[in-house]
């Protein structure tokens, strides 16, 4: 080989290599299927991909067929909620640390939800909402009115963590500043807030926000209530939002003691009364270390508390009305099962009337609407959650008969297995989704017919309850089975997919409208980059069902 | 298709042989060879390199580089002096492929063109060309997703292709007498540009009605190229 030879061939070989450039990584990360988190909207099921930042969105089309629109997010992602009315999905993220470059994020809450749109044929575009924090936080929870959202740390996760503090995030206002790297808008409240809770040493362990509440002379508020582990503290929502340099009203903490030694206790649950005009809003506070009952009285100024001991520590309670004439018949129904009973305490003077039940129940459902009874102010609760042996599963307990004859006030129901947990069928409140203990069994319970049709399954199922209340589906996670069950004649539809199912979400179709409805299943499958089965949920056949495939596979 | 293509090209190239035989004939010494060489046919086989920076060719490769074989035949038609002219029938045939995203990936490409080269000999230093090749190309992308039962996600597409490239032949190796088959071996490089046509990459479940696939975007093949070829005067 000449030296003219040995040029060329360097050339072409130096040409070949100094060419070759290297794909994006994206395409090097191992199947995302496994690895994302999939959410059931109204109208339509978000994948929120992680390891991505982003959030694909599918909506249902007619014929069965799915279209798929690509949303970036906020940096790792720590807590996924979907909004009470379930046409929004709030995403709480770390951000990165340390933040070192300009594609550095800081902490936020991004709410993404679709545009309005009034087309039948192209799906509304989704669209996000972003509020920056400055600190991580793990915990969120959604106001159901969606007016107001919190962020708490819970456990500590973080170097150094103020577990104090909550950052309060105004729903209906836009994020101020508009972003990390512009100025405040003075002359309106920050949006979010950061507020440090004037702190006992308890560490936060469950929030949660109020409906509006009567305090009396007029004054509605809505507040937050905030679980530690040895106190609970109210805060105004109304108020939170000042416009600097006025503040925010302090606090209500209540710390908790039981009534002899002044230990503290562990708040473990909470009941509310909103307050009517003959009476104030209430409060009640359950231990789940102390047998006493902690009933607020709330008005404008401090809360007055009274202690109640309900002979056992309590699993559950509800204020209830029934037809005693004190205090216009409002109860605190509280179900002590170690004594295989319940108790009704006057929430004033602390009397209490004590209702033997024929099982110990745990848990409590109000479904004083669904039997439409005659007395409408008079509650019936459907007990549950007793231990496998006992005579009915559920019970109905009617609050009208408790307090003069308590042992009449209670009925069982022709359900003998242990329930596990009590479903409500949206828009259809006389049925009730009992799933029985194990999850093999489910029990559809007409509340005013007491009649309870048991459906048996082979394996282990889980259960899904369309949103339109017409239907349930069931499915074997993991499995290839699935099931419809419409509730006008509780006769199964069996259907099959090819691969395993890991979710399955009813949504609303694009061309859905209020005269002709039209809604799709999709059962998702985690595997590869993801892939889903879409029935006709109306009319759901596997004739007319339709695979998407890859649904993770476009580039970023 | 696929295999109809490679019959067409297996036809073409025995008819270029043929002719190829019938031109030598008329030729009595190694020296005058030397001197027309290049108007008897020429069987070239090379490694053919392409770089692809498009986006859609991503899921199949790890790098923007597509590798490639590359087989020619070709006939001078047209002789003057030091320039000559000449056409065939070439093949390029290049598959790649790769893991995207857990996928199991690949790439085929098969390129049918007509070379019309134009050449300027510089005596016993060989010659320069220039080259233009119309023709087709048949590209077939599969891959092989779990989300997918049983079938993998394909597309095949027939697809207008031409290359455009400039190069030089060395000789490496002379019959000086003689009347046999085999005249010359040469050493020969070119680059330029190729072009295929954009193919949108909707790909489908291979055997599956009822069933919707996913759309990686656009597959853009063209981008420049370089060859490094053997070739034999016959």
């Amino acid at each position: 080989m000449n030296r003219v030879q040995r040029a060329l061939l360097v050339l072409a070989v130096g040409a070949m290599f100094s060419a070759c450039g290297s794909r994006p990584a994206y395409w090097d990360q191992s199947a995302p299927a496994p690895a994302v988190a999939t959410y059931g909207l109204q109208e339509g099921v978000a994948v929120v991909d992680s390891a991505n930042s982003r959030l694909v969105f599918l909506s249902a089309l007619p014929a069965q067929q799915l279209s798929a629109q690509q949303l970036p997010v906020a940096h790792n992602p720590v807590t996924t909620t979907v909004s009470p009315d379930g046409r929004s999905l709030f995403i709480l993220a770390s951000g990165d640390w340390p933040v070192q470059t300009a594609a550095d994020q800081l902490p936020s809450l991004t709410r993404v939800s679709q545009s309005p749109s009034s087309s039948t044929t192209v799906p509304a575009k989704m669209t996000a909402t972003q509020f920056w924090m400055s600190n991580p936080l793990q915990n969120l929870v959604v106001d159901p009115g969606e007016h107001w959202a919190v962020a708490y740390a819970g456990a500590q996760t973080n170097f150094v963590q103020n577990v104090s503090e909550l950052v309060l995030f105004d729903l209906t206002q836009a994020p101020n500043p508009s972003s990390p790297s512009a100025r405040l808008d003075e002359t309106r409240s920050p949006n979010p807030v950061s507020r440090t809770i004037q702190a006992f040493g308890g560490i936060p362990q469950q929030l949660s926000f109020t409906a509006a509440l009567n305090l009396g002379g007029g004054l509605t508020r809505h507040l937050l209530l905030m679980e530690t582990n040895i106190d609970v503290t109210l805060v105004d929502m109304d108020d939170a939002f000042p416009v600097p340099p006025a503040t925010a009203p302090p606090e209500t903490t209540v710390r908790l003691t039981n009534g002899t030694d002044g230990t503290m206790v562990t708040p473990a649950g909470l009941a509310v009364y909103p307050g009517d005009p003959s009476g104030p809003a209430r409060l009640a506070i359950r231990a789940s270390n102390d047998t006493n009952v902690f009933t607020l009285v709330l008005g404008p100024s401090t809360p007055t508390i009274n202690l109640t001991d309900v002979g056992g520590i309590p699993s559950d309670m509800a204020f209830v009305m029934t037809d005693a004439p004190t205090d216009g018949g409002l109860r605190l129904a509280a179900l002590v099962p170690s004594n295989s009973n319940a108790v009704l305490v006057e929430p004033d003077t602390s009397l209490t009337t004590t209702v033997s039940l024929d099982a110990a129940y745990t848990s409590l459902s109000l479904v004083t609407q669904a039997l439409g009874t005659p007395a409408p102010t008079v509650d019936v609760a459907l007990l549950w959650g007793a231990p496998s042996g006992a005579t009915y599963g559920v019970e109905l307990w009617t609050l009208g008969n408790s307090v003069g004859t308590p042992y009449r006030s209670v009925q069982g129901v022709d359900v003998s297995q242990s329930i596990q947990a009590v479903d409500d069928v949206p828009g259809n409140a006389q049925l009730k989704v009992l799933e029985v203990t194990g999850g093999s069994e489910f029990v559809v319970l007409n509340l005013v017919t007491q009649n309870a049709a048991p459906l048996e399954t082979s394996q282990s199922a889980s259960l899904m309850i369309a949103p339109d209340g017409l239907r349930m589906w069931v499915f074997t996670p993991q499995g290839t089975n699935l099931a419809s069950i419409d509730f006008k004649d509780l006769n199964p539809v069996r259907l099959t997919t090819d691969l395993p199912i890991n979710a399955v979400y009813d949504v609303s179709r694009v061309d859905s409208t209020p005269a002709d409805p039209q809604r799709s299943l999709v059962a998702i499958h985690q595997l590869g980059t993801l892939g889903a089965t879409v029935f006709d949920a109306l009319n759901p056949s596997p004739i007319t069902s339709r695979r998407a495939d890859a649904l993770l596979l476009e580039g970023p | 298709m696929k295999t109809r293509g490679k019959w067409i090209l297996l036809m073409g190239l025995s008819t270029l042989w043929s002719s190829a035989a019938h031109a030598d004939e008329g030729e009595s010494t190694a020296s005058m060879r030397l001197d027309q060489s290049e108007i008897v046919g020429r069987l070239e086989l090379g490694y053919r390199g392409s770089f692809v920076t498009g986006s859609g060719y991503n899921p199949f490769s790890t790098n923007d580089y597509l590798p490639q074989l590359s087989l020619a035949l070709t006939r001078t038609l047209v002789s003057e002096g030091p320039w000559s002219f000449g056409a065939g029938v070439a093949w390029d045939y290049g598959a790649t492929g790769a893991t995207s995203l857990g996928d199991t990936t690949a790439l085929t490409l098969d390129r049918l063109t007509v070379p019309l080269e134009g050449r300027r000999r510089f005596g016993r230093w060989g010659y320069a060309f220039v080259r233009g090749a119309p023709g087709v190309a048949y590209e077939s992308v599969e891959v092989d997703d779990p989300s997918v039962p049983g079938n993998a996600l394909t597309k095949s597409r027939w697809l207008f292709a031409a290359d455009l490239s400039a190069g030089y032949s060395l000789p490496l190796w002379t019959r000086t007498r003689g009347s046999q088959l085999l005249s010359h071996l040469w050493a020969q490089a070119d680059g330029g540009y190729g072009l295929v046509v954009d193919q949108r990459l909707n790909m489908t479940p291979s055997g599956q009605a009822r069933a919707d696939g996913v759309d990686l975007g656009t597959l853009a093949l063209s981008g420049g190229f370089f060859r490094l070829s053997v070739a034999a005067s016959l």
